[in-house]
């Protein structure tokens, strides 16, 4: 954990220690979330196609899959 | 909002390279960042639907919080605009299921967005065809994108 001082134009240094866990790249981008009281930041991958492909693996879209979507809903709803 | 387009879930899982719409959502893409000719939007009942895709395959909310994020971050990088959803569309989404015992609800609500916005649907499901929604397959949407 580090303590940094928000600089001009708001900016913030993402310290070492917390690059050593997760590794982000100048340039690379970041989705902003405000949850108040805090600010999460969460790193877009660069190849992002292929990180999208992991998280959602072997699902392959289809009508039968809205339909599980519809169940899971009602299943959580409950 | 007249006249633009708006994508759905089908589209939205076209954004990874194991998907079989990858090739032609990745050409649109590419040719609508370029032409922008008129302005595509996803909605929110997409990634609602998307969501509970991952969830039905068990896939955790640290997977599905980075999936989300990254559908959001690729839609908005290649210039979709959000489309929020409204109670207007959950009363039309019910009023729709009503009348049409064939509809599902995401098919309702994905159908309600597009009137409440008079958007044309991108969609290769034909089921949209019987609310008299304008459709246009990706294969056409592909088409006009690259005049």
């Amino acid at each position: 954990m580090s303590i940094v001082e928000v600089g001009p134009k708001y900016r913030v240094t993402i310290t070492q220690d917390i690059r050593k866990k997760i590794p982000v790249k100048v340039g690379q981008k970041v989705y902003l979330v405000a949850r108040d009281p805090y600010m999460i930041l969460i790193p877009i991958p660069e190849k992002l196609d292929e990180a999208l492909a992991e998280l959602i693996g072997d699902i392959t879209y289809s009508r039968e899959e809205r339909k599980r979507a519809e169940e899971q809903l009602l299943k959580e709803t409950v | 909002m007249e006249g633009d387009f708006m994508v759905e879930t089908e589209f939205l899982f076209g954004f990874q390279p194991k998907d079989r719409h990858y090739d032609i959502v990745s050409r649109i893409l590419k040719a609508y960042l370029t032409t922008s000719p008129f302005a595509l939007y996803y909605p929110v009942s997409a990634l609602v639907e998307f969501r509970g895709v991952m969830a039905s395959h068990k896939k955790d909310a640290s997977d599905r919080l980075s999936a989300l994020t990254f559908i959001k971050a690729k839609a908005i990088s290649s210039g979709l605009q959000e489309v929020e959803l409204s109670s207007d569309d959950l009363i039309l989404c019910e009023d729709l299921l009503m009348q049409h015992r064939s509809l599902t609800f995401f098919d309702g609500l994905h159908a309600s967005v597009t009137l409440n916005n008079g958007f044309t649907i991108v969609s290769n499901d034909q089921i949209y065809d019987e609310l008299s929604i304008k459709r246009l397959s990706f294969k056409d949407l592909a088409e006009l994108v690259s005049r």
